[in-house]
Order: structure tokens, then C-alpha cells, then sequence
């Protein structure tokens, strides 16, 4: 009787370690793939320039602090295949690679720190599921002192803000659901949000444009202010967009905006992208003119 | 007699060649061919718009889908001829890429031609999905030729 009751005990102590492991049990790869086109296909990680091998990394980033190279995140010896999940949990949510180094924030771990246990591990279980390609990674080439790994520690401390999402109960569902797409996954204010100097966002001008976006493109202002933003999109404008990269005016989403848009974002279901809408329309809107707006000027393109 | 014959020959024949000459660099340089070919782009942009508009608000028009689309294969045509006049100077977003790529730049202004004609045949035929998916080809042809041969929004004149 003892036996079995110490069997019992045993028995559930067991399913209750396993019920409550995190995310080191099997993740989805299916879900993980979607998750992947959230976040825009890791276009940063295929040089699709040069026509590289998907994810096997060599895109070159130009930064205003030189150029860093995207990694290969293909399981191949010469990518993660010896990572851990751990491990990249770590480095999408604290920037730390494999080795315990700091990793630059070109990679945007600043946003992907939001991302849920659950997506970490369906990504990681698509990750795995990629061809492995061969193909080493090439140093950064960023000039001093911005290349000083030792550096990102100070850096960290003044612009990175670890932390899971955290759904605010005064939103609807749809809200919530866009804010998590807009700020872990689809990380748009790493893009559409000024830097200043030492390259940290400018809070106070989240999401108000920057004329020196990543490989030097300009990107838009994306809050609501009529003057300088989107202030006259409306939702369905938006949804419309990230579906088929075409404006208002009619004019075509450009270069890498538009590849993120072709390769990832029109995929995604429409009750995110209208989420993503309802999100951005209720952003604070910010006057910083970036762009002149077409619409009203006499002259086209 | 004769005197007066030759020197207005050679006065009629200064004025002919000032008149050749200013036509020549108004056709080099000429802000009248950035004029004339930003309205078919224009006009361009208005199509694409007006179909979108159809589209997003589900307006009962989606009959005018396949017109837009004859007016988009239309302009497409006239884009290479609007463009023959090498004038990447002054309020313009060309690339001078375009002249120097002649071919490539006829060769996108022939696939915008290609997928608007495919637009108008789909549109025809009613099937929303389809619609859709071949807007996007469309929208995509107009990106292909933008990436190469447009000036990007940092470098745009209008950004200056």
C-alpha cells in the first residue's frame, strides 16, 4: 500500500516537472512558421541580393556605425546547429549569444525580448526544420568604438529594457494582438523610429519616421498625424497595404519595405494585419516630417 | 538685288538653325518631358488607387476594375516613348540609369503593360481571389521598375 502510494506521488511529481517544463518540450513548427513571417522572414538573415541561400545570413546591413553582416541561422555546423534552445532563447531575449558574448543590437533583441515562451519555442522548432547551408559568417566591419562588445554591456544599460509583452486589460483582444505584432514581432519601431546618436531609439518619437533606416532606406512616419504620418489611412488603408504593398495614392511599397511586405507580411492572417491597423491608428500621432506627402504636391514622382 | 537675296538667305538660315538648336536643348534638358511623363505616372498612381478604393470598401464597382487596368496597360505603353527625352536634371526622381539601361527600362515598362492586361482579363471574370492575387503582380511590376530606375524617398527632389 505504502509502495503504491509512494508510486503515485512519484508518478505525479513527473507529470507536474513535465507539464510545467518550459518551452524545452516540442514546439510547433508549423506555428513556428508563421510566427517566422511575423517577424518579416528574417530578412535580415538571406541575402537575397546575391541571391543567397535562405537564412544562410552574408546580407550586408549598412548602420551608421558600418556594416554588420546578417548570421547564418541554418542548423548547419557553420550556423546553430549547436545551439541549445536555451540558447536562443538567450540571444532573442537578452542578446547574448552562445558563448555568454554580447551580440550587437543591429539584431533586434530590444523587440524580440516581448516575444511569449510559446512563440520562442514554435520559431526555434521551425528553425530546425530549415535547410542546413554551409556558409561562414563574415565579421562586422563597424568602426570604433562601436565595435567593442564590451560597449553593447553600456549600451544595454541605457537602451534595453528586457521583458515579456505585457497585454494591457483596458484593451480589447484585437488591440492587444496588434500591439504584440507591432512591438515583438514585426519589431517596426526598430525601423520607423529616429536613433540618436549612440543608435538608441528616440522614445519620444516612437515610430515618427527616420530618414537613416536600415541599409541607409528612409522610413516613413507611421503615426496617425495628418501632416507627416498616416493620419489619413484608415484601417482597411492599412490592412490593404500590408496585403499587397500598395498606397493610398496608389504608389508601390519601395525596395526593402516591399520585399518585407511580398516575402512575409501579406501572408499573415487578416484579422492580424487589421490587429496591426487597429494598434498603429491608435499610436499617439508625433509631427516629424520625414517624407513630403505626395498627395497634396502637383508634381508626381 | 543678288546682295540682298544672300544676306536674307543667311539670316533666314541663322534664325533656322537658332530654332533647331534651342529645340535640341529643350529636348535634352526640357522640364516640359519631366512634366509630361510624371502625369502618366500620375495617372498611373490614380488607376492603381481608384482600384484599391473599389477593393477595400468593396464598392459596387468592381466593373470599372477592368477599365483601370486598360488605362494602366495604355500608359504602359506610352511610358518608354515619354521617357526617350534624357532629362534626369531639375523636380525629378528619374535615374539617369534609365538611359544608360534603355532595354532593361523598356523590358519593365512592357511587364506592366503584360500584368495589366492579365489585370483586365481577371477582372472580367469576377473572381475577387484572383483579382486580388494579380493586383499584387501588378503593384509588383510598378515596384520592379521603381527599385531600378526611381530615386528612393531618401534621395528624392522633393526631400531636399
Amino acid at each position: 500500500m505504502r509502495f503504491a502510494i509512494a508510486m503515485c506521488c512519484l508518478a505525479t511529481t513527473f507529470l507536474a516537472g513535465v507539464a510545467a517544463a518550459p518551452v524545452w518540450a516540442q514546439g510547433d513548427a508549423k506555428a513556428g512558421a508563421y510566427v517566422f513571417l511575423a517577424t518579416g522572414g528574417c530578412a535580415c538573415h538571406t541575402d537575397r541580393k546575391n541571391k543567397g541561400p535562405f537564412l544562410a545570413g552574408g546580407r550586408s546591413l549598412k548602420t551608421p556605425f558600418g556594416v554588420i553582416y546578417g548570421s547564418n541561422i541554418t542548423p548547419d555546423r557553420t550556423g546553430i546547429e549547436d545551439w541549445s534552445e536555451a540558447d536562443f532563447v538567450r540571444a532573442m531575449t537578452e542578446g547574448v549569444n552562445e558563448h555568454g558574448n554580447e551580440m550587437y543590437p543591429v539584431f533586434p533583441y530590444t523587440s524580440f525580448t516581448r516575444m511569449t515562451e510559446e512563440d520562442l519555442g514554435n520559431l526555434w522548432a521551425y528553425l530546425r526544420t530549415v535547410p542546413p547551408v554551409q556558409q561562414r559568417n563574415k565579421r562586422p566591419e563597424l568602426m570604433p568604438p562601436f565595435n567593442l562588445r564590451v560597449g553593447v554591456k553600456a549600451w544595454k544599460l541605457l537602451y534595453f529594457t528586457p521583458g515579456r509583452f505585457r497585454p494591457d486589460p483596458a484593451r480589447t483582444e484585437a488591440w492587444n494582438r496588434g500591439a504584440y505584432l507591432v512591438t515583438a514581432l514585426g519589431h517596426c519601431a526598430e525601423c520607423h523610429t529616429p536613433r540618436d546618436l549612440a543608435g538608441g531609439l528616440k522614445r519620444s518619437l516612437a515610430y515618427a519616421g527616420s530618414t537613416d533606416g536600415p541599409e541607409g532606406q528612409l522610413a516613413p512616419n507611421i503615426t496617425p498625424d495628418k501632416e507627416t504620418g498616416i493620419g489619413d489611412w484608415t484601417e482597411k488603408d492599412i490592412v490593404y497595404y500590408l496585403q499587397t504593398g500598395l498606397q493610398p495614392d496608389g504608389d508601390s511599397a519601395e525596395k526593402l519595405m516591399g520585399e518585407l511586405i511580398e516575402t512575409a507580411y501579406q501572408k499573415l492572417r487578416e484579422a492580424d494585419l487589421q490587429a496591426i491597423a487597429t494598434y498603429l491608428k491608435s499610436l499617439p500621432p508625433i509631427r516629424n516630417k520625414v517624407v513630403e506627402k505626395d498627395e497634396k504636391k502637383k508634381d508626381a514622382p | 538685288m543678288s546682295n540682298v537675296r544672300t544676306t536674307g538667305g543667311l539670316i533666314a538660315a541663322l534664325i533656322l538653325s537658332l530654332m533647331l538648336w534651342s529645340a535640341a536643348v529643350k529636348a535634352q534638358g526640357g522640364d516640359a518631358n519631366i512634366e509630361y511623363r510624371q502625369k502618366i505616372m500620375t495617372t498611373n498612381g490614380q488607376n492603381m488607387g481608384a482600384i484599391g478604393d473599389i477593393l477595400k470598401n468593396q464598392l459596387p464597382l468592381q466593373g470599372n476594375i477592368a477599365e483601370h487596368a486598360r488605362i494602366l496597360s495604355i500608359n504602359a505603353k506610352m511610358i518608354p516613348g515619354a521617357f526617350k527625352a534624357q532629362a534626369a536634371e531639375g523636380k525629378t526622381d528619374a535615374k539617369a540609369d534609365i538611359w544608360k539601361d534603355w532595354s532593361a527600362f523598356e523590358a519593365k515598362a512592357k511587364k506592366l503593360q503584360e500584368e495589366s492586361d492579365k489585370l483586365a482579363q481577371v477582372a472580367a471574370g469576377g473572381n475577387m481571389a484572383e483579382i486580388g492575387e494579380q493586383i499584387k503582380k501588378v503593384g509588383g511590376a510598378c515596384k520592379a521598375c521603381h527599385d531600378d530606375f526611381r530615386k528612393p524617398k531618401e534621395q528624392s527632389y522633393k526631400n531636399k
